[in-house]
């Protein structure tokens, strides 16, 4: 275990079995609020009225957008996990940006799924090289690329540190794509530029989208704790067969 | 059984390693090759194992089955200790077992070095020693009666050398031949030893050198007689009604076990099977990046980008179908004694495109509606894929073999391969293209991409194998 030389606040949780207890105690009330955020939020949907171009396609809004804001935001969360293996060489930092990966990558899916079955009635085909489709496809890739990378090494510390500096260029990088692709469809401005969300937001969209939006945060907070209470056992496990191949 | 070598020499790279080396060992004897560094321990072991070529000179094994190379009668155990990392401990002895031919007890050979409790742990988790027990477990699994061992006592601490030298007073006992190099004492009584006195690089220009300018040193020792009838035993034990249907038997059960394993690999950490499905969305994605958001054109160079993407993502894990096994020893036990060489490679290259080449082919139809292809196109294009991706396997198999045996991975290999996947490129994407609107039928490029599949069939596995034979 790393002795942390600075006092810092998160220094409780770098011991993991804290952690796991606090976990264990928070883990049923964050499903609990992620249960009822989200009974709020489909009952908001089901009422809120139809687009009067669209019909009851735009729906699918209510999972695509979230999901989409989820994408950017677990890449968020694993930089700063990031900052926290390369710098504070925080213990739980590794484990919260592995586990976020698989996360983000599978809110990064249903974000496209949910354009493309959005796209099917209403561009006529499920996919179009849109820029924010697009951008959230690269986005997709790099989530894989990074998942690759997890799963390429088996030693998990020695994994962490070439995972966090890659996710570190990611996040520097991934303005920078989304800027070169909205670049790239305008120059293309001919062929199809459809947009996903209208000129403004009427408020009876918006406060079910804003409901929705909480309770697919705190699916990700319930998911990634879960994750990263098996993350942790995973490793005392691996832990436990070293020392038995070591002992014998 | 007498396993002899006469007025063996060995050049390598221009210079001689070694010349006019005569041994004979007969059963229940075992033969200690010392010498410096460099004087060709190692170099003789392999020549015994028939991984290399004599310069000069045969090795002859008398008393066996005829048929049998000394390879299929023989355990090499090199430098190296043939485990992958990634399997447990069972797993990587049980694999060897399957593939030398009779299975006898795994179980038993991993007690006997003391690793019985580790079983079912991956083999990553051993330490030097321990991994080098388990190598020697493997003499033990499967029972064949000459050893070549290459500094077996290396890394093994007082108790493991111990143990070994009992395991080889046994196998002497037993009847059977070991052939050691070694730089000191093993613990066997009466041991013969043949001593190598080191290259002489001066004298490289001399194709064939007189024999007796340098003599080898013979250290005569007892030949220890005692010799029981276990190993005859053993042998008979086969059963030998049918002795062909039992040697068929035994190989497709190395392949299988050869299979398996690959299998196996490919899907645990590291493996690396769906790495080739994210650099084929990776190309996908970046096609329309390089020609525009143009739906119409995507849709027209569609089957052609999929071809592209899935021929550069198949070239991608060609790398490793080789080179992993080389590095750690187990393609020299796969080339020495196994079932026909062109047979294991056609099995590492099914078990190469099961785990590689199959999940492009499923993963193209959601690339194609990426792309925006038309269901029918997609569904030619996948067929098309399905038939040629095997072509693309075992046509990459050589390059792969090539690349292996210059000792030069990387970027040498997508240079040999590409070329030679140009037919399988054009019919592909002519037969893909032809399902929509080509002008001519679908079947007609469609039979001649099955025929491509089908002559790299017969090509792949018999070019690898030459290959990697003349490696040395």
């Amino acid at each position: 275990m790393i002795v942390q030389k600075r006092p810092m606040a998160l220094i409780d949780l770098a011991n993991p079995s804290r952690f796991l207890a606090l976990v264990g105690r928070a883990l049923p009330w964050l499903a609990l609020a992620t249960a009822i955020a989200f009974a709020i939020g489909i009952v908001l949907v089901l009422m809120a009225p139809d687009d009067y171009q669209q019909g009851a396609t735009v729906k699918i809004m209510f999972v695509h957008v979230p999901a989409a804001w989820l994408a950017s935001l677990i890449w968020v969360v694993m930089s700063i996990a990031a900052l926290g293996t390369l710098v504070w060489r925080h213990p739980l930092a590794d484990v919260a940006a592995k586990t976020a990966a698989s996360i983000g990558a599978a809110f990064t899916f249903l974000c496209l799924f949910a354009g493309s079955m959005w796209g099917r009635p209403m561009w006529g085909t499920y996919w179009v090289w849109d820029a924010r489709l697009t951008s959230v496809l690269v986005m997709f890739l790099m989530y894989l690329g990074l998942i690759a990378l997890w799963q390429t090494v088996e030693d998990p510390t020695r994994a962490g540190r070439a995972a966090a500096i890659l996710t570190l260029v990611g996040a520097i990088n991934l303005p920078i794509i989304k800027f070169s692709v909205d670049w790239w469809n305008t120059l293309h401005q001919g062929t199809s530029v459809f947009r996903l969300d209208g000129p403004s937001i009427h408020p009876t969209i918006l406060a079910p989208l804003l409901v929705m939006a909480l309770a697919f945060t705190l699916l990700f907070v319930t998911l990634h704790l879960a994750a990263m209470r098996n993350e942790i056992l995973r490793r005392r496990v691996r832990t436990l067969r070293l020392l038995q191949a070591h002992g014998a | 059984m007498m396993l002899s070598g006469t007025d063996l020499a060995c050049v390598r790279a221009g210079l001689p390693i070694f010349r006019d080396v005569s041994f004979a060992i007969d059963a229940g004897q075992a033969l200690l090759v010392t010498g410096p560094n460099g004087s060709g321990k190692t170099t003789l072991l392999r020549l015994i194992a028939g991984l290399i070529r004599p310069t000069r000179g045969q090795v002859t094994l008398a008393g066996l089955d005829p048929e049998a190379s000394i390879g299929e009668e023989a355990h090499y155990l090199a430098h190296q200790d043939a485990l992958k990392p990634s399997l447990t401990v069972a797993e990587n002895l049980g694999f060897w077992s399957r593939f030398m031919g009779p299975p006898a007890s795994p179980e038993t050979a991993l007690a006997a070095v003391r690793l019985d409790t580790l079983a079912g742990l991956p083999a990553a988790y051993l330490s030097a020693g321990q991994r080098r027990r388990l190598s020697l477990a493997r003499l033990l699994a499967v029972y064949r009666p000459i050893w070549l061992l290459d500094e077996p006592t290396a890394t093994l601490d007082a108790d493991g050398q111990a143990s070994l030298a009992q395991i080889m007073r046994d196998h002497l006992a037993s009847g059977g031949i070991i052939v050691a190099a070694t730089h000191g004492p093993l613990g066997i009584d009466g041991a013969r030893e043949l001593r190598l006195s080191g290259g002489q690089p001066g004298c490289a220009a001399g194709p064939a050198p007189s024999p007796g300018t340098r003599g080898e040193e013979w250290g005569e020792g007892d030949a220890s007689s005692g010799r029981s009838s276990l190993a005859a035993d053993r042998i008979t034990a086969q059963p030998n009604s049918s002795p062909q249907a039992a040697k068929h038997a035994t190989v497709l059960k190395s392949l299988a076990a050869i299979f398996v394993r690959d299998v196996t690999i490919a899907l645990r950490v590291g493996g690396g099977a769906l790495m080739g499905v994210l650099f084929f969305l990776a190309v996908v994605t970046l096609i329309p990046f390089a020609l525009g958001p143009d739906l119409a054109l995507l849709r027209r160079v569609g089957p052609a980008v999929l071809w592209l993407g899935a021929l550069l993502a198949s070239l991608l894990a060609l790398d490793r179908l080789f080179a992993t096994d080389q590095d750690d020893g187990s393609l020299d036990l796969i080339v020495a004694g196994g079932p026909p060489l062109e047979l294991a490679v056609g099995a590492k290259a099914a078990a190469h495109w099961l785990t590689t080449g199959l999940p492009l082919v499923v993963a193209s139809p959601l690339f194609g509606v990426l792309l925006n292809l038309e269901p029918k196109s997609i569904g030619a294009t996948v067929l098309t894929l399905l038939v040629g991706t095997p072509a693309l396997t075992l046509i990459g198999l050589i390059g792969a073999a090539l690349a292996v045996a210059l000792r030069r991975g990387g970027i040498l290999l997508p240079v040999l391969v590409l070329p030679l996947t140009i037919p399988v490129l054009i019919f592909g994407v002519a037969a893909a293209n032809a399902a929509l609107d080509g002008p001519v039928r679908f079947a007609t490029p469609f039979a001649i991409l099955c025929a491509l599949t089908l002559i790299s069939l017969v090509i792949g596995p018999f070019a690898a194998a030459a290959t990697l034979r003349h490696t040395e």
